[in-house]
């Protein structure tokens, strides 16, 4: 069963991926009692594959807890994953200029650094992750000063183009991050990110604090950046609607599994997981004569340290049948470019959006 | 037929700090009828909370209510007529006193969002959920149940037995399971949703007449925030409870109201049923709004969103004239930027400020 998998799996990355997540497992140990003896683990991501490819953006969703920022900050070893190979096509490393294919698990401290050029954050809370001490000039140059790419006037003139590029004035160089309005600190959260000229982007809820209509620049800004920067994005959120907005392709989490990938429209039109269609009907429409079909999920997101048997999602499924409680569904491709994680997905008739 | 249960005329809140003063609400008008939801929508800083406190009459310092009235039409008695309603003007009441206590969670409940960027560096997590849990009311030493079972007492004559049991029969009615056992749980024993609809409980336990509800699924899944949207219009059917929903989800006030009402910088922008607000829009405002969601389903390969330039203007310096003219597309020169848009029918129910719709 795991074989078939494996190789279509391997077939998708002769194509031009940037990134590719093997077998991704991130635990976190529950410690006790007065020796800190470890009693059990929180598998928030457990068994997770997927891929990024040039230029594209990859959507993670699920509910609050499910892994998927777990997920995200694994790949630059935010977090430092258990276990799993982290596979990307780096140009720092190679010798010959060309990208070469690197597993992020294999790489020392320094290794790792060069490789934070290429892979950098945006992170939720634009309050929190600028440092109120610095000035923007200081906060966008700080990964140039850190890499020791900070060449004086010339790298201030490459942060003034920057700033501008994401829509802020050159006088705001010299202001401090509590003088800016929610989505203008998210706009300097992005510049920084992008001073090193990184190939991949992983946004970790780059918009769920900001207004719908700061939102949307800001989603416009991302999108253009992506095309004059040519940027993979992973792009991690709870908005179904902003990822849909976003994303070329959609990988939908629960509990540290992924239950499907598919691209945006497919998902979104035509899901093969139960959870994915119960997740879809909740989403309030902004059209008052929708008629709410909604799917009620039975008791609450399963708890990652203990989680139910067989396929994790089959206490809240109204589709579960006994293999369900038995079996861990593998995850395979049904049909092209769309992987499912359900025993039952062949049968089952979906509805989507 | 709808028969108002607050009325709000021309209100107005100022916060006078060193900088300036804040006009936070601007001669702000609208009524929440009995048994029926009013939707207030707008960008965050545009006043919709301030006017919940208001009618609740606990702005937080230095905020003041300056002018106006807020009229709410106290049913005397459980089975008492409209004709014999006792009227008060809740912007007159003592903030302390004891008229607007009895009202305050008794009769008109509230529910607040749950914090979520409002945490400060230099505190522990610890002190933290302290300060969240008590701004939500429950208090973390305490339990659940007997949160609610005060609540219960403070408002209703009730023995303590009694109290407990109106606690079980709430929480069973949110929808938390083994609701005898929860009621011994103390909040950090809950889930998030839990706890929301806990709050929830809480607000309803006095069976109020109207439940202030201050984005009260924000930060809730979507799969739990349809869960308490769900209870909501139920708890709504059985007890015609009037809702004032708060929010800037278009989604979810599409779903839950009857009537919308758009604010933009301290004022009513626009007002109408839910039906005519979303399919024939008037405001620049409101129709930029609902095109800066991105919408479910919709997807065109890269298509941008249309959303609206510039940003909220400095509430210290208002622009002149029409408050939105800066980033209005429809910005008529010399007429805009100079005169203030009076409140204009636009159709049937259905009013604007906007200098579009007045005759020139």
């Amino acid at each position: 069963m795991v074989a078939p998998t494996q190789t279509k799996m391997e077939e998708k990355k002769n194509g031009n991926n940037l990134l590719e997540v093997k077998g991704l497992k991130k635990f976190f140990p529950i410690q006790k009692g007065l020796l800190k003896r470890t009693v059990g683990h929180v598998k928030a991501v457990d068994d997770v594959s997927f891929f990024v490819r040039h230029g594209e953006t990859l959507g993670l969703v699920g509910e609050s807890g499910c892994g998927k920022s777990t997920a995200g900050r694994s790949i630059i070893r935010l977090y430092e994953p258990t276990e799993g190979q982290i596979l990307f096509e780096s140009r720092t490393l190679s010798a010959d200029g060309n990208p070469k294919l690197v597993n992020l698990l294999d790489l020392n401290a320094a290794e790792m650094k060069q490789i934070r050029k290429e892979i950098s954050m945006v992170f939720q809370d634009p309050i929190n992750s600028l440092n109120p001490r610095m000035t923007v000039s200081d906060i966008v140059a700080e990964p140039m000063q850190i890499h020791g790419l900070y060449m004086g006037r010339e790298t201030e003139e490459i942060i003034v183009r920057l700033l501008e590029r994401v829509g802020l004035r050159p006088d705001h160089l010299r202001r401090y991050p509590h003088e800016f309005s929610g989505g203008q600190r998210q706009r300097i959260g992005i510049a920084r990110a992008l001073s090193l000229n990184p190939s991949l982007v992983i946004c970790d809820e780059p918009v769920s604090a900001l207004d719908v209509s700061i939102q949307a620049q800001t989603l416009n800004l991302l999108q253009d950046l992506q095309k004059d920067f040519n940027l993979s994005y992973i792009f991690v959120a709870h908005d179904l609607s902003v990822v849909e907005h976003i994303s070329d392709r959609v990988a939908v989490m629960y509990v540290g599994k992924i239950a499907e990938i598919a691209t945006a429209e497919e998902l979104y039109s035509r899901p093969l997981h139960p959870y994915t269609e119960a997740l879809l009907s909740s989403v309030p429409k902004p059209d008052p004569l929708y008629q709410s079909k909604r799917i009620v999920m039975q008791g609450d997101v399963a708890d990652p340290s203990n989680p139910p048997s067989g396929c994790y999602f089959h206490p809240r499924c109204r589709y579960a049948e006994e293999v369900c409680k038995l079996k861990t569904p593998e995850i395979r491709e049904l049909r092209p470019d769309h992987f499912v994680a359900c025993h039952r997905a062949e049968e089952l008739t979906l509805e989507g959006i | 037929m709808s028969e108002p249960l607050i009325e709000v005329k021309d209100l107005h809140v100022e916060f006078d700090v060193r900088a300036g003063v804040v006009k936070a609400v601007d001669g702000l008008t609208m009524t929440i009828n009995r048994g029926k939801t009013l939707g207030v929508i707008g960008e965050s800083g545009c006043g919709k909370s301030v006017t919940a406190r208001a009618i609740l009459n606990m702005i937080p310092r230095p905020g003041k209510i300056t002018q106006g009235e807020i009229i709410y039409h106290r049913r005397r008695g459980k089975d008492g007529q409209a004709g014999l309603d006792d009227i008060i003007d809740l912007s007159k009441t003592e903030t302390d006193g004891k008229v607007i206590r009895s009202i305050r969670g008794g009769e008109i409940g509230m529910i607040f969002q749950e914090p979520m960027s409002s945490l400060t560096p230099v505190y522990t997590a610890g002190v933290h959920i302290n300060e969240a849990v008590s701004l939500h009311h429950l208090t973390p030493v305490r339990k659940v149940g007997d949160q609610i079972a005060e609540q219960v007492a403070a408002h209703r004559n009730v023995t303590k037995e009694e109290a407990r049991e109106i606690a079980i029969k709430m929480l069973r009615r949110v929808g938390i399971p083994k609701p005898d056992q929860r009621v011994d749980s103390y909040p950090h024993q809950l889930s998030g949703g839990q706890r929301q609809r806990v709050m929830i409980a809480i607000a309803l336990s006095c069976e109020p007449a109207m439940l202030i509800a201050d984005e009260p699924t924000t930060a809730l899944d979507v799969s739990i925030e349809a869960q308490i949207l769900d209870i909501m219009r139920e708890l709504q059917e059985t007890a015609d409870m009037a809702i004032m929903f708060i929010t800037h989800n278009l989604g979810v006030i599409a779903s839950m109201a009857e009537e919308i009402v758009v604010m933009y910088m301290g004022k009513v922008v626009e007002q109408g049923k839910v039906l005519e607000i979303f399919r024939d829009p008037k405001h620049p405002y409101t129709q930029a709004l609902l095109k800066s969601i991105p919408q479910l389903g919709k997807k065109k390969m890269g298509e941008r969103l249309a959303s609206i330039s510039g940003m909220t203007p400095d509430p210290f310096n208002l622009p002149t004239g029409c408050v939105f003219h800066p980033r209005c597309p429809m910005f008529m020169p010399g007429r805009c930027d100079k005169v203030a848009p009076k409140w204009t029918q636009v159709a049937e129910g259905h009013y604007a400020s906007c200098l579009l719709y007045e005759e020139a």
